[in-house]
């Protein structure tokens, strides 16, 4: 989950613009951009966490593969 | 009270103004226009069986309150003209008035009469709120508080959305919902840069249409009354003239221009980590204060926009500016 959030492409702002404008209807615009932008989390910090996380994983599986290696 | 949102579950946008409150909603048989308004106003009379029968005889929607007969709304206007008594207003500068003890029971009974009673328990409803002048506004909390509380006793279940937000999505669908928002009411100007409907900048000024009418009342000695009364029906912003009220009018509303303008330059310019905005942006005016002829055309120079921090691709009025935050609340609440 944690791993499809940090690699998931994120829509370009470009992008929401565009298919945006193909919905003529104003309120179906605005619900489609709110949409797209709440989608978009703020980048800089929540990607930290989530990079930070994973790397707390990965040295916690590689901690746990050396224990159990020097064990046998 | 409307008869017809007994029926209805359909969500209600509310513009709660310094001087004007009013609600949108979905038109359809039982309200044919999306748009209805009350004055946010009241007049207070000392309780008399005559006045009180009078108010009756004339239909006039009217409380009993502490000892005194309270009329609030578009009657308050009527009645204080018979009475001759000056009206009163429950808001100051988009809050709740601390010096006056009615506000919320005005605010109260105007908003029931607009909305009535929620059919449906939960009806959605947003609501306007101003945003800070300051950093912060600790009488904006309260105030969005008190109506939020009015609101839920009515059955509904409310949101705030600040005044200029709901002026982007009232107004800004062709660009996407990017761009900058300005309602010029009665105690405020309220604006929103919002980026693809995202706010990113709101704030606003404490200078608009009561400032115009207080300060062109004192210098001319007139009343603020007859300044608005003048201001709503034949001022233009179109220089100085012959006419010294027309020029009292012309210096303050000169002055709530450029202070709006400085203050968009100057938030703009100090704001750290703004969005990269590959386009230019548009600006809309709306609110009662920007209605006058030539109060675009002084904006349009006040702003610069040469040499403004971002890049402006149009500056217009809204169509229909008396009714713009009502509008971008009710898009906000059928989201
Ligand atoms: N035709 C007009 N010409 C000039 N001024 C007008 C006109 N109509 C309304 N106004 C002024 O606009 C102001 C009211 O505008 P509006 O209804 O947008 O404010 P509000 O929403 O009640 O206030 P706020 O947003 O500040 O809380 C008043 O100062 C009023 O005198
Ligand atoms: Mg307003």
């Amino acid at each position: 989950m944690t791993v499809r959030i940090v690699w998931k492409p994120r829509k370009s702002v470009g992008k929401i613009e565009k298919l945006a404008r193909q919905t003529a209807d104003p309120l179906e615009r605005l619900r489609y951009v709110r949409h797209q932008m709440d989608l978009r989390e703020p980048p800089g910090r929540f990607r930290w966490r989530q990079v930070r996380r994973i790397a707390a994983w990965i040295s916690a599986a590689i901690g746990v593969a050396l224990l159990v290696w020097r064990i046998h | 009270m409307s008869n017809g949102e007994h029926e209805s579950n359909l969500p209600l946008g509310l513009d709660v103004g310094t001087s004007r409150i009013v609600v949108a909603r979905t038109a359809d048989k039982a309200h044919p226009s999306p748009y209805e308004s009350q004055l946010n106003a009241f007049i207070t009379l000392p309780y008399s069986k005559l006045a009180e029968s009078l108010l009756e005889r004339e239909g006039v929607f009217h409380e009993v309150f502490g000892g005194e007969l309270l009329v609030t709304g578009n009657d308050a206007q009527k009645f204080a003209e018979v009475f001759r008594v000056e009206t009163r207003r429950p808001m100051s500068r988009g809050v709740l008035n601390p010096q006056e003890p009615h506000s919320l029971a005005v605010i109260r009974s105007i908003i029931a009469r607009l909305l009535g009673k929620s059919g449906v328990a939960g009806r959605k409803v947003f609501f306007s709120v101003p945003a800070p002048c300051q950093e912060s506004d600790p009488a904006i909390a309260y105030h969005e508080a008190s109506i939020r509380q009015i609101l839920t006793q009515l059955g509904f279940d409310s949101q705030a959305i600040q005044e200029g937000l709901a002026v982007v999505f009232g107004e800004m669908s062709s660009s996407n919902y990017t761009g900058i928002g300005i309602s010029c009411g009665s105690g405020l100007c309220n604006v929103c840069l919002a980026v693809l409907s995202v706010p990113v900048i709101s704030f606003a000024v404490p200078k608009a249409g009561d400032f115009i009418d207080a300060q062109a009342a004192a210098v001319t000695g007139e009343l603020a009354t007859r300044m608005r009364v003048l201001k709503e029906s034949t001022f233009a912003v179109n220089g100085l003239s012959g006419d010294r009220v027309q020029n009292a009018l012309t210096v303050y509303y000169d002055d709530v221009i450029r202070t709006l303008a400085n203050a968009l330059r100057s938030t703009i310019c100090s704001t750290q980590r703004l969005p990269k905005l590959d386009q230019s942006v548009p600006i809309v005016l709306s609110g009662g204060t920007a209605i006058p002829k030539g109060f675009l055309k002084r904006f349009t120079t006040a702003l610069r926009t040469e040499d403004f921090p971002i890049k402006i691709s149009e500056i217009r009025l809204s169509d229909d500016p008396l009714n713009s935050t009502a509008r971008g609340a009710l898009m906000a609440a059928l989201c």
